[in-house]
């Protein structure tokens, strides 16, 4: 029956991924004309040099080494500023720590689009402009909605185990990272899918920030195949299909992770 | 240790201040001074910063011509910096915040019809003295696109490209229906409309005449051919209510009506999609359409055989055929550094030997393209130029290998150009073309009185011109100092109350290595707060106090913003209104969306981790799948959702209209109609429910599985597990998924700015969010100041939400401590 059910959803939830797919290999002439239902899950004839073409379109390959040094050390610093950030804020007490929580939860309510050029002022002024450093650096600096996740997370875990260590003379980097990063690992895991996700398709920070055409990332060369009165779809689609890839992948292997998960019941006891 | 000693423990945070200071003073002195060029120490080669120019495949052959460019002046050289943007050319926020901060582009691809909004703020530079010296022949430009380059008397871009409106008519389907001409006038095309529209054996729409806005006309078109004007000729008054245009878009609605109404052919036209996608006119779905040149193209390629004819759009009888024409062009920001280059290029890009080029390497590539693929010949349809003798020339070049009925469309769009209009210059163009475009949908899709709809357009419209050209009287001040002045005090209150708390602090060996280790901890975040994040909220707080564009002076204005959001003003007829309505709707809108959103991803997203939290065969598969819909970039989920939330090809049609059906229920067309449209947003996000899937699979992951088994010893059912074990201790994922759904769909932006095309945000502005009209008024309508304000209100409305989730929290959240 749980077999059935997640067939049956499985399919519903992947139809935008699975028509991305099929019209990634349909002919411009069949996007054109009209089909049914069916038929945006069936190109025919396919049309395997969608993807070929898609690399002589733009500097894809270039796209994706940009893409993927952004979104790696943006990952880096998200997991290492916010691990560390939600333990402060999670675990430790120290003056100025439930007003600065609020202020922390403060800053995810003002809508971004209005920080955006005072931002870009500060940016520019350290001469950052037109370089990859706006797009990763304030990563290491945390996100607050990570930060947030990560401080719930350690709020549910038991406070006997850090007892215990502290007893036995364990500093804070200790416990931090022999008792807590372990158990911490399936939160931070979703934590890095996020941030990886969040920066490989962004667009409005490239968008503003890099100017020069070998510094583009993927979000904006997938623009390349859009114009101002239609575009052409199934490179467009084709140039997605290969920039989805590499976050499917990372998220299917990530798994192992969740599914491990933590084994409170021996520590516990 | 020195910490030890020290009364206040806070060394920490004043390198902190210290350190954000010094970063955010340096920042803030370019923010008042754009940077001037250094004259005349440009060493070759001198390297000149070209934006805008879209990268897509129609503009290959140009950037190849860049090269000539650079072979012919070795001095300089092209880097192009473009962006794809929302549409083509320019992004709004690109372009402002370079000019802002002094690092402009030398050169900018620029849609004329944005031109006037930011030449009437100082961006860009006149070029009069240029035209002059080089002696350019206006004769030679087309009447509409020069017009549209001059503003306040002054020339501010070289015409580069443009396009004309005609009517397409498809001539096997008119012939067998008997007629052998064109309609001739309004009249005509009417009654044709009506006798070509056919319907299936249910009533369902199977073939239109022709409708008004299938293609690309407007309100804008039918307006001038009726004779009506939008501005009055000193530019300082808007007349949308004139009775040329109230009787245009009364004709417009007439039309419809005769065909079967607006909401039944906006069904069947969004189901035929818009040009290039699947275009209906190709397919005989739609015998008569007023569509731009650039459709000659999908012609040529798609079904070069095709029986059709273009003319000039028919008018009513007795007026003169009229048409549009809009397009983009080369414009210098007032503070390039290199300008004579910049000058150089547009000069070599507008001529006609760099159209040839690229043209000929455009066909080149077709050709390659077509023998790649099997064809016989490539063939190219050019752009149409803003110029006349260029156009001339490539019709002698390129016009032999067109198939020949497009080549006969191409010299009709040619010709029309001598009698295209173009939009008025105003300083508030962009305000005008969205509320023509709003009036006309509230005519046409809720039934509106055209006079009255008309009337509440130009009424903001006016309101906003009167701003523009009679300043608020308010006194100017100076954004960068106010912010660092502002900064500095807020700084000193933040540290003085933080080292208050801190001397009352109760110090103990102990406490004070845990205190010391929570700063420790919390200063990656203590820092970025105050160098990255505390100085821009706090610039935008400033400007919500302010009348301010982010390119002139700001004005002081107190709470005027505010006053202006929440106030209302006195119609001609004598009733009140709000002064800002849209403010509300999209209040409206966001807070609708919240309310059904934030729940439905709730559950919807538990369900699917509970649904994957066994282990089962193929697990891994079963949650990648469910974590797809989040992956795809935003662009084409767009264009998915059209497809699949559509009656006629989509997943709604396959399934959801038959079990409606079953009900007796009309099917449901999400995107069409007002009702259903932001349904059919939080239907697409929900979908994406897959990302808060995996914070609760973290969660039940840290659920100790003893607590089941006891729970199974004591005899607890599944459901009675789930609600006394399983949901407690998910409590604190739920008060975060609850407070992050709320922050998230109140600032909802990104996915539901990919599926509309503005204006209208969607039927009866229903998909119009709050965040989507702040960045309209930040960005587009150079109104910074009441963006900001309008996002400190939402900042107010989700603190207040938070606050209460935080206050409610002890009751229902269980922290393991």
């Amino acid at each position: 029956m749980r077999q059935g059910t997640l067939i049956a959803f499985s399919l519903l939830f992947a139809l935008p991924f699975l028509g991305m797919m099929a019209t990634s290999l349909k002919e411009e002439a069949q996007i054109q004309t009209f089909g049914g239902f069916f038929s945006l899950f069936w190109p025919r004839p396919i049309r395997w040099e969608n993807y070929t073409e898609v690399f002589e379109f733009v500097p894809f390959a270039r796209y994706i080494l940009n893409t993927a040094w952004v979104t790696l050390m943006s990952v880096i610093g998200t997991a290492l500023s916010c691990s560390c950030a939600a333990y402060a804020f999670g675990r430790l007490r120290w003056p100025g720590r439930d007003v600065f929580f609020a202020v922390l939860i403060a800053t995810m309510m003002l809508p971004a689009q209005v920080t955006l050029v005072p931002l870009f002022l500060v940016f520019s002024g350290m001469g950052w402009a037109n370089s990859f450093k706006p797009l990763w650096v304030p990563s290491f600096f945390g996100v607050a909605f990570y930060i947030f996740l990560l401080r719930q997370f350690f709020l549910t875990i038991p406070r006997d185990l850090e007892e215990a260590a502290e007893i036995d003379g364990c500093g804070y980097g200790r416990i931090f990272w022999t008792i807590l990063m372990p158990l911490m690992k399936p939160a931070l895991l979703a934590v890095m899918v996020f941030q990886f996700l969040a920066t490989w398709n962004d667009f409005v920070g490239p968008m503003v920030y890099l100017n020069r055409p070998d510094l583009l990332t993927l979000a904006i060369g997938l623009q390349a195949f859009r114009s101002l009165h239609g575009a052409q779809w199934g490179l467009l689609l084709a140039a997605s299909t290969i920039m989805t890839l590499p976050v499917v992948i990372l998220f299917f292997a990530a798994q192992k992770y969740f599914v491990e998960g933590i084994t409170l019941t021996g520590l516990k006891s | 240790m020195r910490f030890d000693r020290h009364p206040n423990p806070l060394r920490l945070a004043r390198i902190t201040l210290l350190f954000t200071l010094a970063w955010f003073s340096a920042a803030s002195l370019v923010a008042d001074t754009p940077k001037t060029p250094t004259a005349g120490a440009s060493r070759p080669p001198v390297t000149i910063q070209f934006w805008g120019l879209p990268e897509n495949g129609l503009y290959q052959g140009l950037i190849r011509a860049l090269s000539d460019f650079e072979a012919q002046h070795p001095a300089v050289k092209v880097e192009r910096g473009s962006t794809g943007g929302q549409q083509a050319g320019m992004d709004p926020q690109k372009l402002m915040t370079s000019f802002v901060a002094g690092t402009p582009p030398d050169l900018v691809y620029m849609d004329r019809f944005e031109l006037a909004g930011w030449a009437a703020r100082g961006v860009f530079r006149p070029l009069d003295d240029l035209f002059e010296s080089d002696k350019i022949d206006r004769e030679d430009i087309y009447p509409a696109c020069l017009g549209e380059v001059v503003y306040d008397g002054k020339i501010y871009g070289m015409p580069w490209n443009t396009d004309s409106r005609v009517l397409w008519v498809n001539m096997d389907i008119l012939e067998k229906a008997g007629y052998t001409t064109p309609p001739g006038d309004w009249d005509e095309l009417r009654t044709m409309a009506g006798k070509l529209t056919v319907r299936d054996s249910h009533g369902r729409i199977e073939r239109v005449g022709f409708a008004p806005l299938i293609g690309n006309s407007w309100l804008y078109l039918f307006g001038w051919l009726n004779g009506g004007e939008y501005v009055s000729p000193d530019g300082r008054t808007i007349t949308m209510t004139n009775p040329q245009v109230v009787g245009a878009l009364e004709w417009m609605d007439g039309t419809y009506k005769s065909i079967g109404g607006y909401t039944a052919i906006g069904d069947f036209a969004a189901s035929a999609q818009s040009e290039g996608v699947s275009d209906p006119f190709l397919a005989g779905k739609i015998v008569m359409k007023i569509d731009g040149n650039w459709n000659l193209d999908y012609v040529a390629k798609f079904k070069p055989d095709m029986n059709f004819r273009l003319v000039p759009p028919p008018a009513p009888r007795g007026h003169p055929s009229v048409s549009w024409s809009g397009g983009f062009c080369w414009s210098i920001p007032r503070n390039a550094p290199h300008l004579k280059e910049a000058w150089m290029l547009a000069r070599f890009l507008s001529s006609e030997e760099c159209w040839l080029k690229y043209g000929a390497y455009q066909e080149e590539a077709n050709r390659r393209k077509a023998a790649a693929q099997g064809l016989k010949a490539g063939f190219y349809i050019p752009q149409l130029s803003s110029s006349k003798s260029v156009n001339k020339a490539q019709l002698a070049k390129f016009g032999a290998t067109m198939p020949p009925r497009v080549r006969e469309g191409f010299e009709v769009c040619v010709d029309t150009l001598n009698v295209c209009l173009n939009r008025p210059v105003i300083p508030v163009g962009r305000q005008l073309w969205d509320e023509l475009a709003r009036a006309t949908d509230q005519v046409l899709s809720t039934g509106a009185n055209a006079q009255a709809a008309l009337e509440t357009g130009q009424r903001r419209v006016q309101a906003e011109l009167d701003r523009h050209y009679t300043p608020n009287p308010a006194p100017t001040f100076s954004m960068g100092k106010a912010v660092l002045a502002g900064f500095a005090i807020v700084m000193a209150g933040i540290f003085a109350v933080w080292g208050a708390a801190g001397a009352r602090w109760h110090w103990t060996p102990r406490t004070r290595a845990e205190a010391r280790a929570g700063l420790v901890f919390a200063s990656p975040w203590l820092v970025g707060f105050f160098a990255l994040m505390l100085g821009p909220m706090l610039a935008s707080l400033i400007m919500s106090l302010s009348e301010y564009n982010v390119i002139t002076s700001a004005r002081w204005v107190g709470l005027g913003n505010f006053a202006r959001m929440f106030g209302s003003t006195t119609t001609s007829d004598g009733a009140s209104a709000p002064t800002d309505p849209l403010f509300w709707k999209s209040l409206k809108n966001t807070l609708f969306a919240t309310a059904v959103g934030v729940p439905l991803g709730i559950v919807v997203s538990l369900g699917l981790a509970l649904l994957v939290n066994k282990e089962v065969r193929g697990i891994r598969l079963y949650r990648t799948l469910f974590y797809l819909p989040v992956v795809v970039p935003a662009v084409s989920t767009a264009i998915l959702w059209m497809w699949l939330l559509n009656n006629e090809t989509g997943l709604t049609g396959a399934l959801l209209s038959p079990i409606l059906k079953w009900f007796g229920h009309e099917p449901i067309s999400f995107f069409a109609d007002p009702n259903y449209a932001g349904l059919g947003v939080v239907l697409m996000v929900t979908w994406g429910a897959g990302g808060s899937m995996v914070i609760w699979l973290a969660g039940l992951k840290g659920i100790p599985s003893t607590y089941y088994e006891a729970a199974s010893i004591d005899g607890a059912g599944r459901i009675s597990q789930f609600f006394r074990i399983t949901l407690p201790l998910l409590s604190p994922y739920m008060f975060f998924n609850v407070i992050m759904g709320i922050i998230g769909w109140l600032q909802i932006f990104t996915q539901a700015y990919v599926i509309v095309v503005p204006p209208p945000y969607g039927p009866d502005d229903s998909l119009l969010y709050y965040v989507m009209y702040l960045f309209v008024h930040g960005f587009q309508y150079f109104n910074m100041g009441y963006a900001c304000a309008m996002a400190w209100v939402l900042f107010v409305i989700v603190a207040l939400l938070t606050l209460f989730q935080f206050k409610i929290a002890p009751r229902w959240v269980h922290y393991d401590q």
